[in-house]
């Protein structure tokens, strides 16, 4: 591969996406930290919380957090922190948000991965092979079953799973994370499944029209017609399939965060977006900030090696670049 | 050509198609001899296409065919459904498919492709890969591209070489050059004809092209709403044609040597060929049939007794009731030769005129000048990125040019100066919109009453009920109409025609090009036809400029320009038009020859 | 692909049902809300009560019968307001092109660098204005997605060749776009808008089963939810008659949506 274009073209496309999404990332952390503006109600109070105020308490608390400054130099102060990994105090436990994040990462990670990993192993092939088998009585139940998980609330289904696999058959635990590996993956089981159902819907729909979208191409016919075996045609399908279905996964990524704070709420795991969750309804502004900031860096991320990827699978991008 | 008398090739007995609607091919029989060419020729809803993927058993799903298929030695019963011809395809029956642009995958190498029928041990040799491109003249670096890095006719190139990388003994080529411009058609053509004869392949070539079928074919067999109409040499179908179908399709297409009064044309449009219950399929449109020919079905018979193939079978067959005799077949008056010495005050003169659209891709426009005189009829002749359609749109408004000058002799609103009718008449109507309101519009905006639209309707010979249809509901010949009544609804001094009639049946451009004639004629407006036909420039326009590449090449008087061409390139592609030589050798009407 | 044309009929039957619901809660259960915190949690099944009750003792299913209008009502207006800002917006950048199509084309990208249900959460969370201002904040959140829908609709018409006869013809910007571009937008924009209101019918009570948007005590499927997580075992039809009825209601419209988008595709096809 790296004998068809130069190395000067990689470089480029590389850095060009890299500088368009740390711009992205500007713009986004400028919005998050005119969150605690932008909250109703004094910016000191809100950060006070619900500790005691006094006149001498709130002069300390906006000498802190320098509310009494421009605007902008606000912004770069706090833009300080951050980038050497200081995101402030969390209002509620007193205690640095890194810390408070760092805790539970780990736990929605796993949760996110094991939801990513299900989702893939099963939407996938599904969705090849409803494509595979377009227009029968299989193919409609699938999609209709795809169309129904698509819309579900993931909450409303991680409950129902609750009660059919927690509750009634007692299968799966209801509550709690788990210690040691394999303990933590039966209890992140049903959470992961109830999460990969609504993504792994989403994935389905896509792999199905992508490749139904190339089986419709003029190519198809053509190699069946030259006498290709059907392994090779669809090989060829699945290759040029491939672009628009890991295209999907990674946009599907976003999706995985918004499923992940319902998620954890419904199951009590204790991971970042249950925390989210509670601190916003807390108006505990710093914490909000730090896992905003850090999910839209998380997605910008997600979104570049998708870039990167189509840079490398299609040659057509690959010329256009070039070019 | 030599016909070997003991391999019998391709042969088809019986071959029916039923879609979901109904029939779309009846009974058809065909065969074609190794190291034979024969044309299948037909216009849009013929079955063509459909007979051919019904004999390498690529039929849309819903769509199912029965019938014989043999070949050489091996026959195969259709009815046992289509993956009996499994193991026929690619190696010894292959098909070549019209649109080069969308037969290669995007993203593997063309020369991976050419050899990925073959077993994998010649897969990988790359002697292999070189031996093929060069069979189809293409240079050793074709093979580590991708199809998007190569021109329209260097893809059709490489297809050609990936289904003959089997070694088939029939190739079938759906359309093979139709998509190509004029003058890459040759070429494509020469090579198919060329790798024909050292292979001894039997060769089915199925087109609309007239002039391809003329100068390709030993045999041709015209097809008309799934049936057989009429088979025979190129001599017999042309020159002395039985069925008026055929006589019609002859005579529909414009002539290149000569500019005639009016294209006889066949009325009415191409039918579906599963809404024909009775009788002759083309009974609704011929002027011959009566009550017998919308009855009764008529079967293809032999005609003309001494005109024997090999088997015994005879080669000409006509399936009518009431065949043409051989002087019957309807001469096309030529039009006095005009001597123009009018030279009329210009409407328009375009000076210089240059389009760049990007400062890194040569000039669409490189300084163009034209003059188009009050109530003239001219032409623009070129291929796809002459920069014709660039200059239509600059005249017209919807672009702008980088630099030059347009002068217009009259005043008034850009809309009644000038008006276009595009080429696809589909996309160029509102489809959400009734034809009479568009057309109301039209008036309206051209500062007409609306109360005459039915004129307006029955100015382009259209009924005055369809007012209340939808575009949809109509044929693509009436679109057009619709289209072109709502570009003169402004009463507009000049009238561009940007390919009008390239999508339309050959039976219904007649039609329409009779009809701008007569409109031009009647309302005494300035043409501008831009086209990449030679023959039909030479029916629409008194003086043609020719364009390439963004230039004029050559300018003048059409009828001067068509018989002597002086610029190389309108001497390439006057010599590029498919049935040029041959038409000279069986033009109705030229008795001395 | 051919779907039987019963598809729509089937929709149409849970689709009614919440109707009703939506429309006569307040005479088919007018006591849906009072409490009981003496008789407190009953099992389904208990005399009275075919789903039994919740902590505070109202009858599950008439809390439920009750909650479909909160859950229906604010979504309705959310997938109007954000088609109408679609339809505005989005034509305004597909029509006009230049600055304004660059400006409109960055808001959207920048809006939809995030996940919907956690902007939602931060924004909605933060401002805690109750239920109308959720509302507002979810059409501000989903206009994007329907902008760029019409801004692409609109611009794939323009360069077709009949809106460039009708330049050509000097009719006036805003009659084209009224006249011939819209009219061919709008099927899809309506389309898109009923789906919008599943995703809508979502996003709000995945926002009330956090504890946001609605007031407390208000019947609600997403808050009744919430509450009935803790009954789990207890009664769990406090979970599973609201848990079937959104799912229900959500898959009945995204069926009928996409059965209406296939058939605009497959028209759209044979033209």
């Amino acid at each position: 591969m790296s004998r068809y274009f130069g190395r000067g073209t990689v470089l480029r496309f590389t850095l060009v996406r890299l500088a368009a999404t740390a711009l992205l990332l500007v713009a986004v952390s400028f919005v998050v930290f005119a969150l605690l503006h932008l909250t109703p109600g004094d910016p000191a109070r809100n950060l006070l919380g619900p500790r005691v105020s006094s006149p001498e308490i709130l002069a300390s608390i906006r000498a802190q957090y320098h509310l009494d400054d421009p605007f902008l130099s606000q912004y770069f102060h706090w833009l300080g922190g951050v980038l050497h990994g200081d995101f402030g105090t969390s209002i509620r436990s007193n205690t640095a948000v890194t810390t408070l994040l760092a805790d539970r990462v780990v736990l929605t990670a796993q949760l996110a991965a094991y939801a990513f990993v299900l989702t893939a192993v099963v939407a996938i092939p599904v969705g090849i092979f409803a494509a595979s088998r377009a227009g029968s009585a299989v193919d409609r139940t699938i999609n209709v079953g795809a169309i129904i998980g698509v819309g579900a609330p993931s909450y409303a289904v991680g409950l129902l799973l609750l009660y059919v696999f927690g509750v009634n058959l007692d299968v799966f635990p209801v509550y709690g994370s788990g210690d040691g590996f394999l303990d933590r993956i039966w209890h992140l089981s049903l959470p992961a499944i109830t999460l990969a159902l609504g993504i792994g819907a989403l994935v389905f729909k896509l792999t199905r029209t992508a490749v139904l979208g190339e089986l419709d191409q003029h190519y198809v016919s053509f190699a069946v017609s030259r006498g290709l075996s059907p392994q090779q045609v669809r090989s060829m399908v699945l290759r040029n399939a491939m672009i628009p279905v890991v295209t999907s996964l990674g946009l599907v990524f976003a999706f995985l965060f918004g499923g992940t704070i319902l998620v954890e709420i419904t199951f009590a795991l204790q991971g970042i977006g249950a925390l989210l969750a509670s601190s916003v309804t807390f108006k505990d502004i710093p914490v909000v900030q730090a896992i905003t900031l850090l999910t839209a860096a998380v997605i910008a991320l997600t979104a570049l090696a998708v870039d990167l990827f189509y840079f490398a699978a299609d040659p057509r991008v690959r010329k256009r670049a070039a070019a | 050509m030599s016909v070997s008398r003991d391999l019998l090739g391709l042969v088809a007995r019986d071959l029916t198609v039923t879609g979901p609607a109904g029939p779309i091919v009846t009974r058809m029989d065909l065969a074609v001899r190794p190291g034979e060419t024969v044309a299948l020729v037909g216009e849009s809803g013929s079955g063509k296409s459909m007979t051919a993927q019904a004999m390498t058993g690529l039929l849309p799903r819903g769509v199912t065919a029965t019938g014989i298929v043999r070949l050489n030695d091996t026959e195969v019963d259709l009815a046992n459904g289509p993956d009996v011809l499994a193991g026929l395809r690619g190696k010894r029956i292959s098909l070549l498919l019209q649109n080069p642009f969308t037969s290669l995958s995007p993203v593997h190498r063309c020369g991976d492709q050419i050899v990925a029928a073959l077993p994998a041990t010649l897969r990988r040799s790359s002697d292999e890969i070189q031996r093929r491109l060069q069979e189809v003249d293409l240079p050793a670096r074709v093979a580590r591209q991708y199809p998007f890095e190569l021109s329209g006719g260097m893809r059709q190139r490489v297809a050609l070489a990936a289904s003959l990388a089997s070694d088939p003994e029939v190739l079938i080529g759906d359309e093979p050059t139709t998509a190509l411009d004029v003058t890459t058609q040759r070429e494509v053509l020469d090579l198919l004809a060329r790798i024909q004869r050292e292979r001894s392949m039997a060769l089915l070539l199925i087109t609309h092209d007239l002039g391809v079928a003329r100068e390709r074919a030993d045999r041709i067999l015209v097809m008309y709403a799934g049936r057989l109409m009429e088979t025979g040499t190129g001599v017999n179908v042309f020159v002395s044609p039985q069925h008026p179908y055929t006589a019609g399709l002859r005579n529909s297409d414009p002539p290149l040597d000569r500019r005639v009064v009016r294209l006889p044309a066949v009325a009415g449009s191409v039918p579906r060929p599963w809404d024909i219950k009775a009788g002759c399929a083309f009974a609704a449109r011929c002027d011959r049939a009566d009550d017998h020919c919308f009855a009764v079905e008529p079967e293809l018979g032999g005609v003309g007794v001494g005109v024997v193939g090999v088997g015994g079978e005879p080669i000409a067959q006509v399936a009518c009731w009431k065949p043409l005799a051989t002087d019957e077949a309807h001469h096309v008056e030529p039009a006095a030769p005009v001597v123009d010495i009018s030279h009329p005050a210009p409407l328009v003169t375009i000076s210089h005129l240059v389009k760049q659209f990007s400062r890194d891709a040569p000039p669409a426009l490189a300084s163009v000048s034209m003059v188009i005189g009050v109530g003239e009829a001219v032409g623009i002749v070129g291929e796809s990125g002459s920069g014709k359609t660039t200059l239509a749109r600059i005249l017209i408004g919807l672009e702008y040019a980088t630099s030059g000058t347009i002068d217009w002799s009259i005043a008034g609103v850009p809309a009644r100066r000038a008006q276009i009718v595009f080429q696809d008449p589909t996309s160029a109507l509102n489809p959400a919109m009734a034809i009479g309101a568009a057309l109301i519009e039209a008036l309206r905006a051209g500062g007409r009453d609306s109360s005459e639209m039915p004129a307006l309707l029955d100015l382009v010979g259209l009924p005055a009920e369809y007012a209340r249809r939808r575009p949809s509901s109509l044929s693509g010949g009436e679109q057009q109409r619709v289209a072109i009544a709502r570009a003169l609804a402004p009463n507009p001094k000049l009238l561009i025609c940007d390919e009008p009639v390239s999508s339309l049946d050959v039976s219904v451009q007649a039609q329409i090009l009779n009809l701008l004639n007569e409109l031009v004629g009647r309302l005494g407006l300035a043409l501008l036809f831009i086209t990449h036909d030679l023959a039909v420039v030479r029916q629409m326009a008194r003086r043609v400029y020719v364009m390439s590449n963004g230039e004029v090449v050559e300018s003048g008087d059409t009828e001067a320009i068509l018989t002597a061409p002086q610029h190389a390139y309108t001497r390439t592609l006057f010599a590029s038009v498919p049935g040029r030589r041959a038409e000279r050798a069986g033009t109705p009407g030229e008795i001395d020859e | 692909m051919k779907r039987p044309p019963m598809t729509p009929v089937i929709c149409a039957i849970p689709l009614a049902v919440v109707a009703i619901c939506v429309v006569g809660a307040r005479w088919i259960v007018p006591d849906a809300t009072e409490q009981d915190i003496l008789f407190g949690v009953a099992p389904a099944g208990s005399p009275g009560h075919r789903f039994g009750t919740d902590q505070l003792g109202r009858d599950i299913l008439q809390l439920a019968i009750a909650g479909a209008r909160s859950a229906v009502v604010g979504p309705i207006f959310i997938a109007l307001g954000s088609m109408l800002l679609g339809l505005l917006l989005g034509s305004l950048a597909g029509y006009l092109g230049g600055w304004v199509d660059l400006l409109l084309t960055k808001y959207a990208d920048l809006l939809l660098a995030l996940p919907t249900t956690l902007i939602a959460l931060v924004v909605a969370g933060l401002i805690d204005g109750g239920y109308w201002v959720t509302v507002l904040v979810l059409v501000v959140l989903f206009s994007p997605t329907d902008i760029r829908l019409i801004r692409g609709s609109v611009l794939a018409q323009s360069s077709r060749p009949y809106i460039e006869s009708a330049k050509v013809l000097g009719l006036g910007k805003s009659r084209i776009m009224f006249r011939h571009i819209l009219p061919n937008v709008m099927p899809i924009a309506l389309a898109t808008m009923l789906l919008n209101v599943a995703f809508a019918l979502v996003a709000m009570s995945s926002l009330s089963f956090l504890g946001l948007g609605v007031g407390p005590g208000v019947p609600d499927w997403g808050r009744q939810l919430s509450d009935g997580r803790d009954l789990l075992g207890r009664n769990s039809a406090a979970v599973i008659v609201p848990g079937v009825m959104i799912i229900a209601t959500a898959a009945a419209i995204n069926l009928l949506g996409d059965w209406i988008q296939e058939r605009l595709e497959q028209r759209a096809r044979q033209r």
